[in-house]
């Protein structure tokens, strides 16, 4: 279980502490346990979705963050409606893939992805992991709050006021201490993603077109796939596989409480959050498609600039849902990319780390999971930061630090001392080593494309 | 040390002493066993790979650095 193991931020470090584990979160965990059995028991499989589904779909629609949103309508600006789109539903399901290993993970051993890496693979391991973790984790956040900035901009809300409405909001989801409550939170902010499918049909797209390209996987990109196309191309597939959602989901897994039994469930809960997520990416490129039909250039435009060179498309009622889409999508995430980091820390420190423990039982899982996102926040703030950079290539450093994070999850998922029964099949092992291999190879692709003047494939 | 079989899920047991040990049962057990879960035993294969893996990441970092140079440029 979350912080089950470890001591409370109370206690003394290295004392023996056969049950640390505060008296409240055990009731917290304990009530939502007694529900899902009860409706289990009593058949009511509607209502044991309902209390089982969360983590799965927060993972996918938070990885639909504010850079992600923005790499989605450079695509959809520079090469229309085609080959990007059936490509995005692929990336998802690779990120499907990774993350059905986290939910049998999190449901097996009760506890987060860094704590099993620190446990298994030792404190060298465990340090490197971390560090890819804290430098992506930082750098996305930081994105966040640039689109947090620019959605709010397109309504003429200055830059402090956003920042400190987004480190607010951060805040106020934690404000219950209680898992359930900060879950349905966030789910019920993570659903306005889908604010980008109304977007996509007030610019009367051409539906034909649409089903063709997932069809055919055509028409490819103007002139090959050189250097600025394999940039777009690996900055769309770090804008579904992060490392951040591997901590996020098992840690999230494992608050909740889920139990071996609640693995199908959990299944379901990652397939729709991917599928949920593949919509709202896909209606994000068809949206953005007329700046390409127009020949618009966009490959530099931030989120105020979108929304403004939408107006005659989708009009302006069209244009604010694509900035409120952006602002919802930055917002969601430095709420899920926060807590990552906050559990993360807490496995690593072996401090309490629980959305069910109350603040004073676990202060500085709270307040990391403030610290980085008004810090994040702050050096949004900061003039002359190159923010520009940071959001370019933000997407592509996370899936550049996947290969090792992969392996990680693939050696775990076959751990038979950890999971037992719930091991990965040869079959799952092929899928994760597919993702594995197409995630480092995209990597070299890409690597080729900047040593080399003029590659393409 | 191969992980013991988990015990059936326990049935809700409404009775004030007993309930949350009932819903949490399997949690308990799994979290006694995390305890004395250990570091694995990695084989020189394995380890290769962590590296090769490690200076992937390295290398790729410099290409990044070179890359957004370039389009500082």
């Amino acid at each position: 279980m979350a912080s089950g193991t470890i001591q409370s931020d109370t206690t003394q470090p290295g004392t023996t502490q056969p049950d640390t584990t505060p008296k409240e979160e055990m009731a917290a965990r304990a009530r939502d346990r007694l529900q899902v059995l009860t409706a289990r028991q009593s058949g009511r499989w509607g209502r044991l979705l309902w209390l089982l589904v969360g983590p799965g779909i927060l993972v996918m629609l938070g990885e639909n963050d504010a850079p992600s949103m923005l790499s989605y309508s450079a695509t959809g600006a520079r090469f229309g409606v085609g080959f990007f789109l059936p490509f995005v539903a692929l990336t998802f399901a690779m990120a499907f893939i990774a993350q059905e290993v986290t939910v049998r993970l999190g449901a097996v051993s009760k506890t987060g992805h860094a704590d099993l890496i620190y446990r298994r693979f030792g404190r060298l391991w465990g340090n490197f992991a971390m560090a890819d973790l804290l430098f992506t984790n930082v750098l996305t956040l930081i994105t966040e709050f640039v689109g947090i900035v620019a959605g709010a901009g397109y309504f003429g809300i200055p830059k402090s006021v956003a920042v400190a409405g987004g480190v607010s909001l951060v805040t106020l989801t934690l404000a219950a201490h209680r898992y359930w409550v900060w879950e349905r939170l966030t789910l019920a902010l993570a659903v306005c993603n889908l604010v980008f499918v109304p977007v996509a049909i007030l610019t009367h797209p051409h539906w034909g077109r649409v089903a063709s390209a997932f069809a055919t996987w055509g028409p490819l990109p103007r002139g090959g796939f050189g250097a600025s196309t394999l940039t777009i191309l690996l900055a769309d597939i770090g804008a579904t596989i992060t490392p951040w959602m591997l901590f996020f989901q098992q840690g999230a897994v494992s608050d909740k409480g889920l139990a071996t039994s609640d693995v199908f469930h959990g299944r379901i809960d990652t397939a729709l959050g991917a599928f949920l997520a593949t919509l709202a990416a896909a209606a994000c490129i068809i949206a953005a498609s007329p700046l390409f039909i127009h020949h618009m250039p966009a490959g530099q435009f931030g989120a105020a600039q979108f929304a403004q060179a939408l107006v005659p498309y989708a009009g302006r009622f069209g244009a604010a849902l694509f900035a409120l889409g952006i602002l919802e999508a930055g917002l969601v995430a430095a709420t899920t990319i926060s807590a990552s980091s906050a559990y993360a820390f807490g496995e690593v420190a072996r401090r309490a780390h629980s959305l069910n423990a109350a603040a004073r039982q676990a202060p500085s899982f709270y307040l990391v999971f403030i610290l980085v996102a008004a810090v994040a926040g702050a050096i949004v703030l900061i003039p002359g930061f190159p923010l520009e950079a940071v959001v370019l290539m933000v997407n592509i450093v996370a899936v550049l630090t996947m290969p090792p994070a992969v392996a990680f999850l693939l050696i775990l998922a076959n751990d038979r001392e950890i999971m037992g029964a719930y091991k990965s099949t040869s079959g799952l092992n092929a899928l994760g080593v597919g993702v594995g291999a197409f995630v480092a190879l995209a990597g070299i692709v890409y690597a080729l494309s900047v040593i080399i003047p003029g590659f393409r494939l | 040390m191969q992980r013991q079989p988990l015990p059936p899920a326990a049935g809700p047991d409404t009775s004030p002493d007993s309930w949350m040990d009932a819903a949490l049962a399997e949690h308990l057990q799994t979290q006694a066993w995390l305890e004395n879960l250990g570091p694995m035993p990695m084989n020189l294969g394995l380890r290769g790979l962590m590296w090769l893996l490690r200076i992937y990441v390295l290398f790729m970092i410099t290409v990044v650095g070179v890359n957004v140079a370039q389009l500082w440029r």
